[in-house]
């Protein structure tokens, strides 16, 4: 494989993109997560509600997944 | 104190626990239910809605009255011993200053108890051990015998300190006022030092605490109003630091001739609402106007708790509805034992 | 697709002189849901539990406490009783009979226990004084000398010798600590104690007695093992109760627990001085049954009145009054459906007025699970672990697991035999691209390992001759996930349109979900043409510029209808449209992430550790053979209980978080008739029958 500069800083920033947002939305399921834990212990009947409140920082990570596509695709 | 462990609170986690606990609380109908209930029926129904496993704990050894209050005090104390160690850093800090005063709150028992003569099971049913002080130290306390020991126990374990004047007139054998006084003095007034107030969720405790100060305050004035003590012999039982009620007002009040010349140093305040019209029985009973003032309290915990959701407060919201259902539930349990009409019941209940 | 069963509301009114007649009436029906009465409605209050329910109470909480001190729970197995007889023989006092009996033999327990303790910690106190040469009696009994006695982390011997007329012992090891008495003037202990303090001095209570410590603790341990001994035949006394009573205390504990809840009914009802009256949910269907059953069983006693069938239209619910707003959920699913109940109800029953999201859950559920585990090898312990579970656990939370482990057990089964043709991660077929371990490669396949070829028609059925390379075609199976997402989806989308339909009517559900429907479509082309374009480098002409101006005008016109009810979140929410589909690319992701896991456990095994030659690996190092399948179970089994994690969580994840947002509301009540359950109990009657089969 023989790779440019260019096609390495692609790959960089591609993985810039899910690495941030993944650190972006771990950060806010931090609490998320802990609140979610914390409502099951209570009230096992919480959990797919906790489930759901849980994931949605995901869709941050989802976006950086596009970028990185782009990223890697289009440019 | 609370920077000791530096350690910043566990918010997120310890407030949806006791959301979810919360939203298990007694409702309205569960208390119009049990108005219609004998007192063993009420054992029944509440071990179905939380106190299952005091009830069940318990109900070898007593029955009746004794078991539903002994369950109930056990399970409020399990449930915020519970939450207590589910809190982290200074969330657990601030919890467990303010739990301390169940510590004032079961030194208090003990010497009723022994002063009325109680034996030990007798003292224990009304014991919380929520706070500092273990079950088994309190059980320690208990098997001391005289009042003067217990104190200095209690002092040593709970780092109370007494004064000299305390002291000499416990010893006088004056009444257990002057050192109960003494002690919700003490709690409140290291409750408030100890919090730091450099840091933005102590500030909101230490808001919430003070506003208690005054309804504790405003409790004290209204008591020896109404037993005809005023002026300077009030003002030495009064807590500084209260939020509405500082040392000027709390002078007016206390040298106001009659309950009915405190009312328009009363109107300004916020919770003048929900006292008002208990106010002009309460020469005859007080018992309207401290359901008012809990009201408020519970009002303003909630009000507070939605506006700082990832705070202390509403764990100390929790707390606060907590004890009301369990003195709601012994309140309809006693008045039904002793023969109360539903009206009556109906009016002491805080809902 | 279905809706909860139709309901009905019906009123019955009686006298309350048969009122407990009645109670009976209502349970045996089994159809009647309460609604609860408030008092204040109609100035009627609710009525008092039956007299005999004060008494059943303090009883049931008395069983109940000495189930929990012997240790029966509803899992201790035990004989069942005839009514009648738990009956009578409640009646006789037969729980205060044996109150007794149980109590004395606990204290006996408690006491011993207690016991135990306080001579543990005596014996604890003597083991650390065993150091010191002083007899017990010495410690104490002084007019003016008193001893400190504790234990301490460092050594005060050179502090201690400060302190004058004082004589002192020490016992220190260095790393376990030690033991130190010190005997002073009364006057001096405060400031001794103080010096201690510095050396980590715990303070100990000598005990009480005479004559040497040694001599001391070994009569304390023989005490403490003649206590233990006790204690022993004290728990057979209670293992022996244990048995002699646990089936007269599970069927009170039953039998009481059904008559409160029956006696409790009148604080459901509204009870005047002669007459209660009720107000009930009844399946419609039910209606007409339920009136004949009670008026035959009570006759002119009883009067049951029709109200009314509720409709599934929202505009009903908002007229009825407070407490008849609700109409209670009774799920009218199939038997595989209602397996799958419960994962649903994780999140919320479903309204009287809207589809349950169970069917869909049962057919994507494992579905996904699946396509995720697309492995044979894995699938075979899921259905067989499945099927077991299923079998042999009520309990609804390892039901749940178990139903999906089945299902989806098979789909995995059926997607990595004829999809994936592989098995552990190893493909059955050599494809002609794959350079094999002994080629200088890391694959392996079955016919390498078996040193076989799989007939040709096998190969014929299998995609590519091969099956799909999970880790090959990366980009296929991506695509293949984004569509699946589009259908799942879109059946969503659908459903939500069906419920605002039925709630309200066509007009309010095209304004609230329809331009929903058609903002994802226009998504979805829109998207694909523009993937088109700047992925594939395509022209932007011909069809793909027709697909990207039509995707762009739907888009719009999306925004334009969904604009009345949804303002400016019709367009802030699009891109989330693009990340729901996008979720589902972690239906391929899961999938690799294990084929990445396999391929190299797989690679360790048979490239690493098992020899091989150019014809295959090499069975004849039997060490290295053992080892290796020892590895490639353990593994495999950790890949594998992985999959039962992600792919099972993730798979329940896409239900939950992009199909049912799309439209489940929740927040309904289930429909919970009056009826019993006995289990321990049984009518006389139903002995008979039973003796006869």
């Amino acid at each position: 494989m023989a790779a440019d500069i260019g096609t390495g800083l692609i790959a960089i920033g591609a993985g810039l993109a899910v690495g941030l947002t993944g650190l972006g939305a771990g950060m806010a399921e931090k609490d998320v997560g802990a609140a979610a834990v914390g409502a099951i212990t209570e009230d096992q009947t919480l959990f797919g509600k906790a489930m759901i409140f849980m994931v949605l920082p995901e869709t941050i990570v989802i976006f950086g997944l596009v970028i990185a596509i782009m990223a890697i695709f289009v440019m | 104190m609370f920077r000791r462990n530096g350690k910043k609170g566990n918010y997120a986690y310890t407030v949806a626990r006791v959301k979810a606990k919360k939203s298990l609380l007694m409702k309205e109908e569960d208390y119009s239910k049990m108005m219609m209930m004998t007192v063993p029926e009420m054992s029944r129904y509440i071990s179905e809605t939380g106190y299952q496993k005091e009830m069940v704990d318990l109900a070898v050894r007593s029955s009746g009255l004794d078991l539903l209050e002994h369950a109930t005090y056990t399970n409020m104390a399990k449930v915020f011993s519970t939450i207590l160690e589910a809190s982290e850093g200074e969330l657990s800090d601030m919890l467990s200053a303010y739990l301390a005063k169940w510590d004032i709150w079961n030194m208090k028992v003990i010497l009723r108890g022994k002063s009325y003569g109680l034996d030990a099971n007798g003292i224990k049913e009304d014991l919380v051990p929520a706070g500092s002080l273990s079950a088994e130290s309190l059980d320690k306390l208990i098997a001391i015998d005289s009042q003067e020991d217990i104190i200095a126990a209690f002092g040593k374990m709970a780092h109370v300190t007494f004064t000299p004047e305390v002291l000499a007139a416990q010893k006088a054998g004056i009444n257990l006022e002057e050192i109960e006084d003494y002690l919700d003095k003490f709690y409140y007034t290291r409750l408030v030092n100890s919090v730091d107030t450099s840091s933005r969720p102590s500030l909101l405790f230490l808001n919430f605490v003070r506003q208690e100060i005054d309804l504790e305050n405003l409790e004290t004035i209204l008591k020896l109003k109404v037993e005809g003590i005023r002026g300077d012999a009030v003002l030495k039982y009064i807590i500084p630091e209260g939020k509405h009620i500082d040392m000027k007002l709390a002078m007016q009040l206390a040298n106001a001739e009659s309950i009915e010349a405190m009312i328009p140093d009363l109107a300004g305040l916020d919770f003048y609402e929900n006292i008002k019209d208990a106010l002009p029985t309460a020469n005859k009973s007080l018992l309207g106007v401290l359901a008012g003032l809990k009201g408020y309290a519970m009002q303003q915990a909630k009000k507070f708790s939605h506006l700082y959701p990832l705070s202390v407060i509403p764990v100390l919201d929790f707390m606060i509805h907590k004890e009301n259902e369990v003195d709601n539930i012994r309140i309809i349990a006693r008045g039904t034992e002793s023969g109360l009409s539903k009206e009556e019941i109906k009016a002491l209940l805080v809902i | 697709m279905s809706l909860p069963e139709s309901m009905s509301r019906i009123v019955i009114v009686g006298t309350k002189s048969r009122m407990d007649e009645a109670i009976e009436a209502f349970y045996s029906v089994k159809a009647l849901h309460l609604i609860d009465h408030t008092t204040g409605a109609d100035g009627l209050s609710i009525g008092t539990p039956k007299a005999s329910n004060s008494k059943a109470s303090e009883r049931l909480l008395k069983v109940k406490a000495m189930e929990k001190e012997l240790g029966i729970n509803k899992h201790t197995d035990s004989a069942k009783v005839t009514i009648e007889d738990v009956k009578s023989q409640i009646s006789s006092d037969g729980v205060e009979n044996i109150e007794g009996e149980i109590l004395s033999v606990l204290d006996k327990r408690n006491d011993l226990n207690q016991r135990i303790t306080e001579l543990n910690s005596k014996k604890k106190n003597l083991e650390l004084l065993v150091a010191i040469p002083v007899e017990l009696e010495l410690y104490s009994g002084y007019k003016s000398i008193t001893s400190i006695v504790g234990s301490i982390s460092e050594d005060p011997t050179e502090a201690l010798k400060a302190v004058a007329n004082s004589e002192s012992f020490i016992s220190y090891k260095k790393k376990e600590g030690g033991v130190v008495a010190v005997f002073v003037k009364s006057t001096d202990r405060d400031a001794v104690a103080a010096i201690l303090a510095d050396y980590g001095f715990v303070e100990i209570s000598v005990p009480e007695g005479t004559g040497s410590v040694a001599d001391n603790l070994h009569i304390t341990e023989e005490s403490i093992a003649a206590l233990t001994a006790q204690l022993e035949s004290v728990e057979k006394e209670i293992e022996v109760l244990r048995i002699k009573h646990k089936t007269f205390l599970r069927a009170t504990d039953e039998q009481l627990s059904i008559e409160i809840e029956k006696g409790e009914v009148p604080l459901r009802i509204a009870v005047s001085d002669y007459s209660y009256m009720l107000d009930a949910w009844v399946p419609t269907k039910k209606v007409e049954f339920v009136k004949t059953e009670l008026e035959s069983k009570l006759g002119n006693d009883v009067y049951v009145e029709f109200e009314e069938t509720r409709g599934r239209n929202l505009h009903e619910e908002e007229e009825a009054e407070e407490r008849f707003k609700t109409v209670p959920t009774k799920q009218n699913n199939g038997a595989i459906t209602k397996e799958f109940e419960y994962a649903r109800s994780l999140v919320s029953i479903p309204k009287y007025q809207e589809i349950d999201p169970a069917v869909l859950i049962m057919i994507f559920l494992p579905l996904f699970f699946g396509f995720m585990i697309g492995d044979c090898g894995y699938a075979i312990p899921f259905i067989i672990l499945g099927a077991y579970g299923l079998k042999v656990t009520h309990h609804k939370d390892w039901r749940a697991i178990a139903t999906v482990l089945f299902f989806g057990g098979i789909w995995s089964f059926v997607f990595g035999f004829f999809f994936f043709g592989e098995a552990l991660g190893m493909h059955f077929i050599t494809g002609p691209e794959v350079i094999l371990v002994n080629a200088g490669g890391t694959s392996v396949t079955w016919e390498y390992l078996l040193g076989v070829h799989f007939p040709d028609w096998f190969s014929g059925i299998l995609p590519y001759g091969h099956g799909i390379g999970k880790l090959d075609q990366v980009s296929m199976l991506l695509k293949l996930s984004v569509y699946v997402g589009i259908v799942h989806l879109l059946i969503g989308y659908v459903c939500g349109f069906i419920n605002k339909r039925t709630q309200h009517n066509t007009k309010v559900a095209f304004f609230e979900k329809g331009g929903w429907i058609i903002s994802f479509i226009g998504m979805v082309i829109f998207c694909y043409a523009l993937t088109q374009v700047m992925i594939s480098k395509q022209d932007f002409s011909g069809i793909t510029l027709n697909l990207f101006i039509i995707g762009l005008i739907l888009l719009i016109v999306g925004i334009i209808v969904n604009w009345k009810t949804e303002k400016a979140q019709a367009i802030m929410e699009l891109p989330g449209i693009v990340g729901n589909i996008l979720s589902y690319t972690r239906l391929a992701a899961i999938g690799m992430s294990k084929a990445g896991m396999a391929l190299a456990f797989n690679y360790i095994v048979f490239g690493m550790i098992i020899p091989y030659t150019a014809a295959g690996p090499d069975w004849s190092a039997i060490a290295f053979v053992i080892l290796g399948i020892l590895m490639f179970a353990f593994l495999h089994l950790v890949i594998w209980t992985l999959g039962i994690l992600s792919a099972g969580l993730h798979a329940l994840r896409l239900q939950y978080v992009e199909l049912m947002t799309k439209f489940f509301d929740g927040n309904g009540v289930l429909f919970n008739p009056l009826k019993v359950k006995r289990e321990k109990t049984i009518s006389v009657n139903k002995e008979i029958t039973n003796k006869e089969v």
